[in-house]
């Protein structure tokens, strides 16, 4: 609870939220609140995701018998593309910066607003943009290149409206620097006064290192989407090798984009868990500063290792070793991430609410993805399970066990402070248990058939791999129930939720000293700040158990 | 704590501040735009190791004359944005409107000698494809990323003339203050396209001259 | 009075070219420079020459038009940095391309292009294929 580390003026009850703040359709699409903005964006990428989601429940389905059986190979091409076009770009990368860290990242610094209110609203424009040539691709029966638009198949050959699509991935990039421009200038200039830099709360670590790699990375992609339409648009010829072109650069600059990004996806997860375990286990982050550097320390290596991508494509025997190493070192931030989650909950006061439940999965989760980035990062694994389900399994546990667990986590935990409502804390639960057992019965199957050999992106395979094949679709299907379960409850409790107070979990933080849902201005009076984050405990001491308050759920209310 | 302004914008506490994180967020942006380029210049940078020969055959097609011209315009257009920053820092409002309007005048001066170095490049048989003028195969490498480099920055260019003809047109009717905090952010995206066309010279016009 | 205020305003006005007026002749003497040298043969010296005093120009842009030289180190640093991350682009990149003959990997030779057995740009380009988008 907020004791006197935090200078704070209680807001008036009359104050109208920023939900009341104009009711019609133009208040919410000219807003500059950026609230509101997150909102637009949570439309948006929700739909995104159930349309990937489709995709992929063809793609499942197709998968239960060995022979291609409903879907011709070319429609099969066209599934997975789509499917990773939309989960990277239009789902996973904008998901938790553009909702939760649009909404939270100015409370949590005690700012009024992000820097650039109405570059706010244009990217989210911009996103729409992008993603009406996405939708048009679609319609024109979609791409074949796979998500990563390989040259010189997408440029020369193939038959799909790869222009549109490389257009709209090209714009929501200029979405992604835009935000990211907002995040990092808002970070620098509009901390509250006593905002120090290592008083930010994690979160806010994770959106500043993940809006460096959006400004740096993205850029890169841009490039390499121009050159593929460049060369089919116009003719121009940059990686036919007719000409001399080289194939294997646009795979460098892609994969330099494409590396960070991923990046890009399991930062903003990494603030999110963050603060979801220190307030569940009523304990400071262990080894705060360490957490800092450790994600900073990601987001910069991270660009040092895309050859890894390409260690059976062409590149020099000496640039994969060097790229191996790297990725070796990369993965040690990760690692001293988790152990310093882990001793966060060691001796901690343990409850298993549903965000908790989904930051555990994440944990659990995100290391066996973890680690199984290391036996790809070492080549001679790497050439006999690269391009197999080994590594779709890879990083689909980092990607939906890491990042998506942790989204939802959010999305629970910060349910309140958004909407003022409380969600069903039985049927949370339950859906992040399901959630968890679906997406292992999904994937780790795929551990088994990649090492075995079973080639990605095909849809005929033989019959020793059916029954993996099987287990997985099973538990795409259960995962479909996972990820729809929330749809039902989030919105029910938007009309019959229980109304949430000010601060349900007791947690620590400024954006939890204001109203829920809180006003447009966010505070009535700016929050002036004199202690580090996470003041769980008295720092040097554990929680002391013989005074802890008996378990209350979300407030106390039985 | 808060003042009142008509350039102070939410949700910033001071117009100091404000100022600050526009010039800030636009270097932001424009480390962005140099990894942009920077993709762009990898790629010339890489062929020009694998087929040095061919970049150099290719390469001495370009206009030498149009190259250097458009960069002496360029290069007084930076002054007189410079200048008109300069005018807006004390005030002076003639004087930066007349700055502004110059350095609209020689942006589209760039755009029309551009246009007129495209015609002949096109006239010369020098766009990628089945006709192109040069042989080896590789020319064509050089040749796509001239397209591809001057056309990029031509659009980059003309971004900057419609923001710079806004700001001048909304300071000259006042709906814009002379104080206001976009013009040092404006100035700096223009001055960033220059050094994208310094950086374009020797790649696109000095290869292979001697 | 206002005469004088404007006259006081002209003459501060003029001051305030001369500085920047003074880089702008700088950058257009080295513009001359570059042009001149690049046709004095001096092989491989005279991409070093003109990349140096293209790198000359840029920082004269950036540090007096752009204002670095009067900006607070935040900004220097910013400015720094898309630069920065470009080198370990180029550095890692032709990590690669520098060292594919070392080992006999398979590379983009000089002359490859002629013996390749690929089309020559433009779609269609084998009506197998059909339409293209």
């Amino acid at each position: 609870m907020s004791d006197g580390a935090l200078i704070y003026v209680r807001h008036q009850d009359k104050e109208e939220n920023y939900l009341q703040a104009g009711h019609t359709l133009a208040s919410w699409l000219t807003t500059t609140d950026h609230k509101r903005i997150a909102i637009l964006y949570a439309f948006a990428i929700t739909f995104f995701f159930f349309i990937g989601g489709l995709a992929v429940g063809l793609i499942r389905l197709e998968l239960m018998s060995p022979g291609g059986d409903f879907l011709t190979d070319d429609a099969y091409n066209r599934l997975f593309t789509l499917h990773g076009i939309v989960m990277v770009w239009f789902f996973l990368v904008p998901s938790i910066p553009t909702t939760l860290g649009n909404f939270l990242l100015p409370m949590m610094i005690g700012a009024k607003d992000v820097a650039f209110p109405r570059l706010n609203l244009m990217s989210w424009y911009i996103f729409i943009i992008g993603a009406c040539f996405a939708i048009l691709s679609i319609f024109a029966g979609g791409v074949d290149t796979g998500w990563t638009f390989y040259t010189p198949f997408s440029t020369m050959f193939s038959k799909g409206d790869v222009i549109a699509a490389a257009a709209g991935v090209f714009i929501v990039g200029f979405s992604s620097i835009a935000s990211g421009v907002n995040f990092i200038t808002t970070v620098h200039m509009l901390r509250a006064p006593g905002m120090t830099w290592f008083r930010l709360p994690l979160f806010v670590w994770a959106m500043y290192a993940t809006s460096i790699v959006m400004v740096l990375a993205t850029p890169v992609l841009a490039m390499s989407l121009l050159l593929i339409i460049a060369e089919r648009w116009l003719g121009m010829p940059i990686f036919n090798p007719a000409n001399g072109g080289d194939p294997l650069l646009f795979q460098h600059l892609f994969w330099f984009y494409s590396h960070p990004a991923v990046y890009i996806m399991v930062l903003p997860a990494m603030g999110v868990v963050s603060e979801i375990f220190a307030c569940f286990a009523r304990r400071r982050v262990f080894g705060y500063a360490m957490m800092v550097y450790a994600m900073m320390a990601i987001a910069v290596i991270g660009f040092f290792v895309w050859g890894h991508h390409m260690f059976v494509a062409g590149q020099s025997q000496y640039a994969n070793l060097v790229f191996s190493f790297l990725s070796f070192i990369v993965a040690v931030p990760s690692a001293i991430k988790v152990f310093n989650w882990t001793a966060t909950l060691y001796r901690g006061q343990i409850t298993f609410e549903a965000p908790m439940l989904y930051a555990l999965g994440f944990l659990g989760l995100f290391t066996v993805g973890g680690l199984t980035g290391l036996f790809l990062a070492s080549v001679p694994i790497d050439v006999h399970v690269t391009d197999t389900y080994f590594v779709v399994a890879h990083f689909h546990y980092i990607m939906v066990g890491g990042s998506v667990s942790a989204f939802f986590a959010g999305l629970h935990y910060w349910w309140p402070k958004i909407t003022g409502r409380l969600y069903s804390e039985a049927w949370a639960r339950f859906a992040a248990i399901v959630m968890f057992l679906g997406f292992n019965t999904t994937f780790m199957p795929q551990f088994i058939m990649g090492y075995g050999g079973m080639p990605r992106r095909y849809h005929v395979y033989p019959p020793e791999f059916q029954v993996w094949h099987v287990m997985s679709s099973v538990g795409a299907l259960v995962l479909f129930v996972a990820y729809t379960l929330p749809l039902i409850y989030l919105t029910w409790s938007l009309f019959y939720g229980r109304k949430a107070g000010d601060n349900p979990w007791a947690a620590t933080g400024l954006e939890w000293q204001t109203a829920s849902p809180p006003p447009t201005h966010n505070f009535t009076e700016l929050p002036q700040v004199t202690a580090p984050p996470y003041r769980y405990h008295p720092e040097h001491q554990a929680p002391d158990a013989e005074r802890r308050q008996p378990e209350t759920v979300q407030g106390g209310e039985p | 704590m808060s003042e009142t302004s008509p350039v102070l914008r939410e949700p910033w506490p001071s117009v100091a501040r404000q100022r600050m994180a526009v010039s800030f967020g636009m270097w932001v942006f424009i480390a962005s735009e140099v990894l942009f380029f920077g993709g762009l210049f990898l790629a010339y940078a890489v062929y020009r190791l694998l087929d040095a020969e061919a970049f150099r055959i290719a390469a001495r097609e370009t206009d030498v004359f149009y190259g250097t011209t458009n960069t002496a315009i360029l290069l007084t257009s930076s002054l007189t944005m410079a200048m008109a920053v300069h005018g807006a820092e004390r005030g002076f409002r003639r004087m930066t409107i007349r700055c502004l309007e110059a350095t609209i005048v020689l942006g589209l001066v760039f755009i029309v000698v551009k246009g007129l170095e495209y015609h002949d490049d096109l006239a010369k048989g020098l766009w990628p494809g089945p006709d192109f003028a040069l042989h080896p195969a590789a020319t064509q490498l050089f040749w796509a990323f001239y397209w591809i480099a001057t056309g990029l920055h031509a659009v980059h260019l003309s971004i900057g003339i419609g923001i710079v003809s806004v700001i001048t047109i909304r300071l000259a009717r006042g709906t814009l203050p002379i104080q206001a905090t976009a013009f040092e952010g404006v100035a700096l995206y223009w001055h960033l396209v220059d050094t994208i066309w310094i950086i374009l010279l020797p790649m696109l016009y000095l290869v292979g001259r001697a | 009075m206002s005469a004088r205020r404007n006259s006081e305003d002209h003459v501060s006005a003029l001051r305030l070219w001369l500085k920047p007026s003074i880089i702008w002749l700088a950058l257009l003497l080295l513009l001359g420079l570059t042009v001149g040298s690049a046709y004095v043969p001096l092989g491989a010296f005279n991409g070093v020459i003109n990349y140096s005093i293209a790198a000359a120009k840029a920082a004269l842009v950036l540090v007096f038009f752009m204002h670095l030289d009067r900006s607070r180190a935040l900004l220097r640093l910013t400015a720094f940095t898309g630069l920065f991350w470009l080198s370990f682009m180029f550095s890692l990149a032709f990590g690669d391309y520098l060292t594919r003959s070392w080992n006999g990997s398979p590379t983009a030779l000089h002359g490859a292009a002629e013996q390749s057995a690929y089309p020559q740009t433009r779609l269609p380009l084998d009506p197998r294929f059909g339409r293209r988008d």
